[in-house]
C-alpha cells in the first residue's frame, strides 16, 4: 500500500486511493479471499488509512470479513499487532458462521436468556461481540478453569489460589491473587506472538498421558513431553499404546482402579500397564511400584516448577496460596502437588465438578467488555492530555458497549493502566489508575509503579532517572450474572468406605490397606481421614496419610495437611 | 599449547589474561582459604537426578526470560545478545541457555581466571558478584559484559551463577565499537574481573565507575541492575535446591549431566573416522580505507572421542579484526553443540571436555594484547563461527551413521551485519541507532532440506528482529520498506540457502546526521558447503538528492532499491563517516546464505515449486540451475537434461565421460558430501570416477575451474570491482561426470586447501 504514518499519527505520505483499489481488487480476483487482514505502520496513532481501505474492500466486495490492526489489537509493535489482526481474519468467518448458526439454534429451541460466549479476558459477552472480534474468544476454554476457580475461591473466601488443570496431554496453572485472576499480556499461539490482555493460564506437556522413558544418556528417569495423547493413550486404555504413561503408574499404585475408571465404563487394562512400567524399571533396576511412584514424583516435581516459576516470577510464595486441583487427572494427583510445594490446603473444586470446571467458570464469568488505547506519556503525565484521552476511551467503550446491546448505564467501570521503563518492550505492569481528579495522581502513579516493580524483582533494579512510560489505558466494563453455586449441601451423610485396597503410596514407599469411598455419598462437611480413596463419576480424589478431606457447604472438597 | 614463533623475538609469553587471552592451565591455582565443594562421591537415584536436573536448566531459562523482561536495551530486548549459565564450583561450565551461543565459553573462563586471581585477595565470598568485561580474560569485547554470582554452601564454594549482557555502549574513542582502532586504547577499557556486589548489595561506587564511561549511561544503569536483579534471583532458586536437596544430591546431578553429555558427544564423534577437517572464511579492511582480505582458518582434528581445534592458516592479527580466546572458542563451541549436541537442552559442559585448543599465538583468533578487540562481534567472531560451522559439517558428512551426517546445519551468515548511525538531536546532544535488521538472518542449505527465508541465526536461536515501530519510536527514522531479497544465483545449490532482507529509510526529524560504521562487502563471504554457490553480499548505500519527503507527499512511497532514485556514490566496506541529511535514504540488506551442493543437481521439481511460489523467475530457474520451463509453466526434462550436461561440459571446459550418479545410489565404501566416495583407500566420485589416493588432496585430481568470483553470476558482480577481484571461485569439478564437487571461495593465490583428510580407510 502506498501510505506512509508517523509515529506521531501524522500523515507522510497520504493514501494512494486508485492504486489500492486496483491492489484489492486484484487480491480478490485471483485468490480465494474469505477474510481480509489489515495492518498499517501507526494505525494506532492514526487509524485514518486502515479505515479507508477497509470501506474500499467492502464497496468491492460487500459482506467481506475485513479485519483491522487499530481495532483488534491497538498497540506498539507492527508484527504483534500483525498477528493478532491475521489470526483475528483467520478465525473470524468461521467463528461468526458457527456462532450465529449456534445462537439460531438455540432461539429455535427458545433458549429464554441471552447467549453469551466466553473471552480469554475472563469475561462473556454477547455474540455480537464475539463476532466483532473472534480473537478474544481464542483458547478461552482454559480461561474458563481459571474463571471457575476465581469464582469458587471468592465464594470460599480463599484469598490466594493457584489453579492447576491436569488432562491428558497437559498440565495448565493460572494465579488468583486477592480474588482476582491473574492477567498477561504478550500470548504466543504455536510460533505467533501477539498482545491480547487474557487470564494467564501456562502449561506444560505433564498430563497423564505422558510418556515415561529412560534418557540413554544419564540413565535417569524422564516424564513427557511425549505424550500418548487418549489415542493410542496409556497401555491400561487397551487401544494400542505401549509406552508406560503418568496414567499407567497411577493403576500400578491402586491410585485409579482399573474396573472403576469413568465409573466403571471403561474397563482398564491393570495386568499390561504393570509389564509396560515394570520392563522400563528393569532398565534402571527399580521395581515396578518404584518405578511407577518415581514417574509420579517426577511429573509431580515438574507441574510443581511450573507453580514456582508463575508464583515466584509474581514476588509470590507459594505456600501462601490454596492450590485448587482440577481436570480429570488432578484430583489423583493432588496430594503430591501439595507435598512438593509446601502447600498446606488444596480444594478439588465441586467434587465431582473438578473434571468440568471450566465449563462452570464460563458460566459464572460477568459480561464483560475490554477496551484499550495506546498512549506515549512520561511520568509525570499531563493531566490535560490524560482527561482528553481517557474521555476518549470512556466514549469508545461507551460506543462498543451499545453496539453490541448493553447499555453503559448498566456497567460497572474499572480502569487500569500499562507502565514500564522507556525502553522496555515485552515488560508491562498492570496497576490500577488512581483518581485522575485527585491533585496527587503521579506521585501516586510512581509510588505505585515503584512498589510493584520492587516487589516483583528487587529494589535493586529499579532505574531512579529513567523515564517510566504510561502506554496504555485500559477500560473494563462489567456486570456481574447471579450464575454461582449456592450453598445447599449442609447435610452430614452417613456414608461409610466402601471396601478398601491396598495402595502403594509414594509418600511411604509401600503397600497401604486404603478404605475407599464413594463419593457420590459424600455431603456437606463430611469428613474423612487419608489414606482414602475417593471414587466419582469422572475422577478419583486420593488422599494420603496424614491428609485430611472435608466437604463444604458448596460441595468442595477441602484437603488438608501435606 | 604450541611455543611462540621461533623467529618472534619477543620473549615468551603466557596465555595469563594478560598479555595474551586467558587459557586454564590444567590445575587452576586457587588461594588454599577458598573451599570448593566437591560433589563427586555422591550417588543419586533417576528419579531425583531427572527431578533435579530439570529444576537447574529451568532456573537457568528462567534466568535468561527474566533478563528479557527488565532490559531496556534494544540490543537485549529483540538481538537475546545475552547468556546465562551455571557453572561448577570449579567454572566448568554446567549449562547455558538458549541465547547467544558463542558467550558459551567466556563466564567459565571469566569464572576461574578470578579463581585463580581473586581468590586470595579481595576474596570471594557468599553474597559477592563479581564483574568483568576484559576480553583478554574470558569477555567477547567490551560490550559484554560478565556477572558472575558465587553460590557457597556453607564456607564452601559450590557453584557459579552468571550471566554475560551485551551493552550498547561502554565508552571509548567513537560509539558503541571502534572498527578503525588499531590498539586496544582506542577503544572502551577493559575492567578485568572486580567484586561488584558485596552482601548482595551492589557497590554503588564501582557500579557509578562503569556506568560514567558510557554514552548511554540510562540505559547501561537499567541494563546493570537488570542484570544484577536477575542473577541474584537465580542464585536464590540454586541455594533453594541445595537446601532441599542437599548439596552433594544437587552437585552430583550437575557433575552426572555433564558424564551424560560428554558420552552422548563422544559416542557421536566415535562413528566418524579419525582425520583432519579445515575451512578457510575471509574478510575485507582490517581498519577503513584499508584494501585487503584477511583470512581465518580452523583445523579440526579428530581422535577417537577428542578434538583438537587449531587456527594455523589464520592471518596475523592486523587492524581492528582480531577476537580473543573467549569468543573465539565460543564460536567452535557453537558450531560443534549446534550441530552434534543440540538435545543436550543447553547442557553443553560435557562437550567441551573433549575439545582442546592448540593456537599458535599472534593471529587475527589468537592475538597479542594490545590488539583492539571491540570489533569482535560484527565480522571476526561471525566469520569464525561460519568457518567452524562448516568445518564441522565437513567431518559431519563422513560419519558412517545417516543420522549424524543429517545434523549438519549448512553454511551460516559469516559476519553480523549491522550498521550504526548517529544524529544530532535539535535540542542538542546525540541519537544513536543500531541496526537489529541482522537478526533476521537466514538459514543455510542443509543436507537435506533449503534453508529459511530471514530465519534468523542458529547461534542465536531466540533472537528476533525489532519492529518498525519500535525503532521508528526509539530514532529519528522512518522506513520506506522492508522485504526478502530476490532469490537468484547466491545461495543456489542442491538444496538452497533462505534469502536475506533488505530495506530502505530516511532520517526523519533531525537535519544532521553520521553514518560512522556500516558494512558495504566488496565480495560475498560465505563458501557453499560441498560444491553450493556462494551467498550474497551484504550492501550499504546511501541515495542522495532524492527529492523523498515531496515524493513521499504525493503518496509515492519507494518499493524497491530501483524506485528510490537520487545519485549513489559508491562506499567502502567500513567507513569513513558518512554524512546524512534528511534528503537521504539508506538502503541495506543482510544477505542470503550459502548453498548446498551443485546447483545442477536440484531437484526439479523443487525449482518448478520455486517458480509456482513466486520465490524464482523461470529465467533465473534456466540459467542457474539449468531447468527449462516450457511455456505452459511446466518444466521440460527433455530440455533440462540437455542444458545441464551442456552446463557442466561449460564450466568443465570438456564433454563429460560419464553419467550423473543418483543421489539415491547405494555404495560399498565411506559416502562424504554431496559426491564422494572413499574406498579401498581411494578417492571416487559417486559416477565411479577415481580421483586419487586417500591420502592425498582429491582437489589435485578434480578439474579446477578458477575465477574471479564476480564472473559467476551477474549476480555477484559487485560495487568495487577491484577489491571484489581479490578472491575468486575455485569450482572442483569431476573429471568423468562434472558435477561440482565442492568450491573454494578465496583470496586469490591462496594455495588450495586439503580440507578433508582421514586418516583410515
Amino acid at each position: 500500500m502506498h501510505e506512509r504514518i508517523d509515529r506521531n499519527g501524522r500523515v507522510v505520505a497520504p493514501l494512494d486511493e486508485e492504486r489500492a483499489r486496483e491492489t484489492i481488487r486484484h487480491l480478490l480476483d485471483t485468490q480465494e479471499i474469505e477474510a481480509l487482514a489489515i495492518c498499517l505502520l501507526w494505525s494506532f496513532r492514526n487509524p485514518a488509512h486502515e479505515r479507508r481501505l477497509a470501506e474500499i474492500a467492502r464497496e468491492l466486495r460487500p459482506g467481506l470479513f475485513v479485519s483491522l490492526s487499530c481495532e483488534i489489537a491497538p498497540q506498539l509493535g507492527e508484527y504483534e499487532r500483525t498477528v493478532a489482526t491475521v489470526l483475528n481474519a483467520y478465525v473470524g468467518p468461521a467463528s461468526v458462521r458457527y456462532l450465529r448458526d449456534t445462537g439460531d439454534r438455540l432461539a429455535a429451541r427458545s433458549l429464554a436468556s441471552p447467549f453469551l460466549v466466553m473471552q480469554s479476558n475472563g469475561g462473556v459477552a454477547p455474540v455480537s461481540a464475539a463476532e466483532r472480534k473472534p480473537l478474544v474468544t481464542l483458547d478461552s476454554g482454559p480461561t474458563g478453569g481459571l474463571a471457575g476457580a476465581a469464582s469458587l475461591s471468592r465464594a470460599r473466601g480463599d484469598a490466594n489460589v493457584i489453579a492447576t488443570d491436569m488432562g491428558g496431554t497437559s498440565f495448565d496453572v493460572g494465579l488468583v491473587v486477592a480474588g482476582e485472576p491473574v492477567m498477561a499480556e504478550m500470548r504466543t499461539l504455536s510460533q505467533y506472538t501477539y498482545r491480547t490482555p487474557h487470564l494467564d493460564v501456562r502449561s506444560i506437556a505433564c498430563g497423564g498421558g505422558s510418556i515415561a522413558w529412560v534418557d540413554p544418556h544419564t540413565r535417569a528417569l524422564r516424564v513427557g513431553p511425549h505424550s500418548a495423547g487418549s489415542s493410542p493413550g496409556p497401555v491400561a486404555y487397551g487401544r494400542g499404546g505401549t509406552q508406560p504413561t503418568v496414567t499407567d503408574a497411577d493403576v500400578v499404585l491402586g491410585l485409579v482402579r482399573a474396573d472403576g475408571f469413568l465409573d466403571g465404563r471403561m474397563p482398564l487394562d491393570a495386568e499390561g500397564a504393570r509389564a509396560a512400567i515394570g520392563a522400563l524399571g528393569e532398565q534402571i533396576g527399580l521395581s515396578p511400584e518404584q518405578t511407577a511412584a518415581g514417574i509420579l514424583q517426577v511429573n509431580n516435581a515438574a507441574a510443581a516448577n511450573l507453580i514456582r516459576q508463575r508464583t515466584i516470577q509474581q514476588g509470590l510464595d507459594p505456600r501462601d496460596f490454596t492450590l485448587y486441583a482440577f481436570g480429570g487427572a488432578g484430583p489423583v494427583h493432588v496430594w503430591g502437588f501439595t507435598r512438593e510445594l509446601g502447600v498446606s490446603k488444596a480444594v478439588i473444586p465441586l467434587g465431582n465438578g473438578a473434571s468440568t470446571l471450566s465449563a462452570y467458570g464460563i458460566a459464572t464469568s460477568d459480561v464483560a467488555l475490554q477496551l484499550d488505547r495506546a498512549c506515549d506519556f512520561s511520568l509525570p503525565v499531563a493531566m490535560d492530555a490524560l482527561h482528553a484521552a481517557l474521555a476518549e476511551l470512556d466514549r469508545g467503550a461507551e460506543d462498543e458497549a451499545r453496539a453490541v446491546g448493553l447499555d453503559p448505564a448498566t456497567l460497572a467501570v474499572e480502569r487500569s493502566c500499562l507502565l514500564r521503563y522507556r525502553g522496555q518492550f515485552f515488560q508491562s505492569l498492570s496497576l490500577p489508575l488512581p483518581d485522575p481528579s485527585d491533585a496527587s495522581f503521579n506521585t501516586k502513579l510512581r509510588e505505585a509503579f515503584e512498589r510493584e516493580y520492587a516487589r516483583l524483582y528487587g529494589k535493586g533494579a529499579l532505574v531512579l532517572l529513567q523515564d517510566v512510560e504510561l502506554f496504555a489505558l485500559r477500560t473494563r466494563l462489567s456486570r456481574a450474572l447471579d450464575t454461582a453455586v449456592s450453598a445447599d449441601r449442609t447435610e452430614r451423610s452417613a456414608a461409610s468406605p466402601q471396601e478398601s485396597r491396598k495402595v502403594f503410596w509414594p509418600t511411604h514407599m509401600d503397600w497401604i490397606e486404603t478404605p475407599v469411598w464413594d463419593g457420590t455419598q459424600l455431603r456437606g462437611h463430611d469428613r474423612l481421614e487419608g489414606p482414602a480413596i475417593v471414587e466419582l463419576p469422572h475422577t478419583s480424589v486420593a488422599l494420603a496419610p496424614g491428609q485430611s478431606l472435608e466437604v463444604d457447604a458448596l460441595g468442595n472438597y477441602v484437603v488438608q495437611g501435606a | 599449547m604450541s611455543e611462540a614463533d621461533p623467529k618472534d623475538m619477543t620473549p615468551p609469553v603466557a596465555w595469563d589474561g594478560i598479555a595474551r587471552s586467558y587459557m586454564p592451565p590444567a590445575k587452576l591455582a586457587i588461594d588454599p582459604s577458598l573451599k570448593l565443594f566437591d560433589a563427586r562421591s555422591a550417588n543419586v537415584d533417576p528419579i531425583t537426578f531427572e527431578v533435579v536436573r530439570n529444576a537447574l536448566i529451568s532456573a537457568n531459562f528462567e534466568h535468561g526470560a527474566l533478563l528479557e523482561k527488565l532490559c531496556t536495551s534494544p540490543v537485549l530486548l529483540f538481538g537475546r545478545d545475552f547468556q546465562t549459565s551455571l557453572l561448577s564450583a570449579d567454572g566448568e561450565l554446567a549449562c547455558m541457555g538458549p541465547n547467544l551461543q558463542y558467550f558459551g565459553n567466556s563466564a567459565a573462563r571469566t569464572a576461574q581466571w578470578t579463581l585463580e586471581r581473586r581468590s586470595a585477595n579481595p576474596g570471594i565470598r557468599p553474597g559477592d558478584m563479581f564483574f568483568s568485561n576484559d576480553a583478554y580474560v574470558g569477555s567477547p569485547h567490551q560490550n559484554d559484559c560478565v556477572l558472575l554470582a558465587p553460590v557457597f554452601v556453607g564456607d564452601e564454594l559450590f557453584a557459579w551463577v552468571s550471566n554475560i549482557i551485551h551493552h550498547m555502549d561502554v565508552g571509548g574513542a567513537v560509539p558503541k565499537q571502534n572498527s578503525g582502532a588499531r590498539e586496544v586504547w582506542q577503544e572502551a577499557p577493559l575492567f578485568p574481573s572486580f567484586r561488584l556486589v558485596e552482601d548482595r548489595v551492589p557497590r554503588e561506587d564501582l557500579l557509578a565507575m562503569f556506568i560514567r564511561q558510557s554514552r548511554l549511561p540510562l540505559m547501561v544503569e537499567a541494563d546493570m541492575r537488570a542484570a544484577i536483579a536477575a542473577c541474584e534471583a537465580t542464585r536464590g532458586k540454586i541455594e533453594a535446591l541445595v537446601e532441599r536437596y542437599s548439596a552433594s544430591t544437587v552437585g552430583a546431578v550437575l557433575a552426572g549431566a555433564l558424564d551424560a553429555g560428554e558420552r552422548m558427544f563422544r559416542a557421536r564423534l566415535e562413528t566418524i573416522p579419525d582425520g583432519c577437517w579445515s575451512h578457510r572464511v575471509y574478510t575485507e579492511a582490517a581498519v577503513p580505507g584499508d584494501r585487503n582480505a584477511y583470512c581465518y582458518q580452523i583445523n579440526l582434528t579428530k581422535r577417537g572421542g577428542r578434538l583438537v581445534v587449531d587456527n594455523r592458516g589464520t592471518d596475523p592479527q592486523a587492524g581492528a579484526i582480531s577476537l580473543t580466546f573467549g569468543p573465539f572458542s565460543g564460536a567452535v563451541f557453537a558450531a560443534l553443540t549446534s550441530q552434534l549436541a543440540a538435545d543436550l537442552s543447553g547442557v553443553n559442559g560435557g562437550v567441551y571436555r573433549c575439545v582442546e585448543f592448540d593456537l599458535e599465538p599472534g593471529l587475527l583468533s589468537s592475538p597479542n594484547h594490545p590488539a583492539p578487540i571491540s570489533y569482535t562481534g560484527a565480522a571476526p567472531v561471525g566469520a569464525c563461527i561460519y568457518a567452524a560451522v562448516i568445518a564441522v559439517g565437513k567431518m559431519i558428512s563422513c560419519s558412517r551413521d545417516p543420522e549424524v551426517r543429517a545434523l549438519a546445519l549448512g553454511p551460516t551468515i559469516p559476519h553480523f551485519y549491522t550498521n550504526g548511525l548517529e544524529f544530532d538531536r535539535p535540542g542538542g546532544g546525540l541519537e544513536l541507532f543500531s541496526s537489529l535488521d541482522g537478526m533476521f538472518g537466514s538459514l543455510g542449505a542443509m543436507p537435506h532440506r533449503d534453508g529459511v527465508a530471514a530465519g534468523g541465526h542458529s547461534w542465536i536461536p531466540e533472537s528476533v528482529a525489532p519492529n518498525i515501530e519500535n525503532y521508528e519510536h526509539q530514532s529519528p527514522l522512518l522506513f520506506l520498506y522492508r522485504r526478502h531479497l530476490d532469490a537468484g544465483a547466491e545461495g543456489a545449490g542442491r538444496t538452497r540457502g533462505g534469502v536475506g532482507v533488505e530495506q530502505a529509510f530516511v532520517p526523519y526529524g533531525v537535519t544532521h546526521g553520521r553514518a560512522p560504521s556500516h558494512m558495504n562487502e566488496s565480495f560475498p563471504k560465505s563458501q557453499g558447503q560441498w560444491g553450493g554457490n556462494p551467498g550474497s553480499r551484504s550492501f550499504f548505500r546511501i541515495h542522495r538528492k532524492t527529492g523523498i519527503e515531496g515524493r513521499l507527499a504525493q503518496g509515492q512511497v519507494p518499493e524497491r532499491s530501483d524506485e528510490i532514485g537520487g545519485e549513489v556514490t559508491p562506499l567502502a566496506y567500513k567507513g569513513p563517516s558518512e554524512p546524512l541529511g534528511p534528503d537521504d535514504v539508506i538502503e541495506w540488506a543482510t544477505p542470503t546464505t550459502a548453498g548446498w551442493g551443485d546447483p545442477l543437481s536440484r531437484d526439479v521439481a523443487m525449482v518448478e515449486a520455486d517458480v509456482a511460489r513466486g520465490h524464482l523467475l523461470p529465467e533465473v530457474a534456466k540459467r542457474v540451475f539449468g531447468v527449462v520451463f516450457a511455456p505452459d509453466g511446466k518444466t521440460d526434462p527433455d530440455a533440462t537434461a540437455t542444458l545441464r550436461r551442456a552446463m557442466r561440459a561449460e564450466r568443465m571446459g570438456r564433454e563429460p565421460s560419464r553419467d550423473l550418479a543418483a543421489l539415491d545410489a547405494q555404495y560399498d565404501g565411506l559416502v562424504v558430501g554431496d559426491a564422494l566416495v572413499l574406498r579401498q583407500g581411494r578417492w571416487a566420485c559417486r559416477c565411479g570416477e577415481d580421483l586419487g589416493a586417500a591420502h592425498d588432496n582429491y582437489k589435485h585430481t578434480a578439474v579446477m575451474a578458477e575465477a574471479p568470483v564476480q564472473q559467476l553470476a551477474s549476480e555477484f558482480v559487485s560495487d568495487d570491482p577491484e577489491m571484489a577481484d581479490l578472491m575468486v571461485l575455485r569450482q572442483f569439478l569431476c573429471p568423468g561426470c562434472g558435477v561440482r564437487i565442492d568450491t573454494e571461495l578465496v583470496r586469490a593465490g591462496d594455495p588450495v586447501l586439503h580440507d578433508v583428510r582421514i586418516e583410515e580407510s
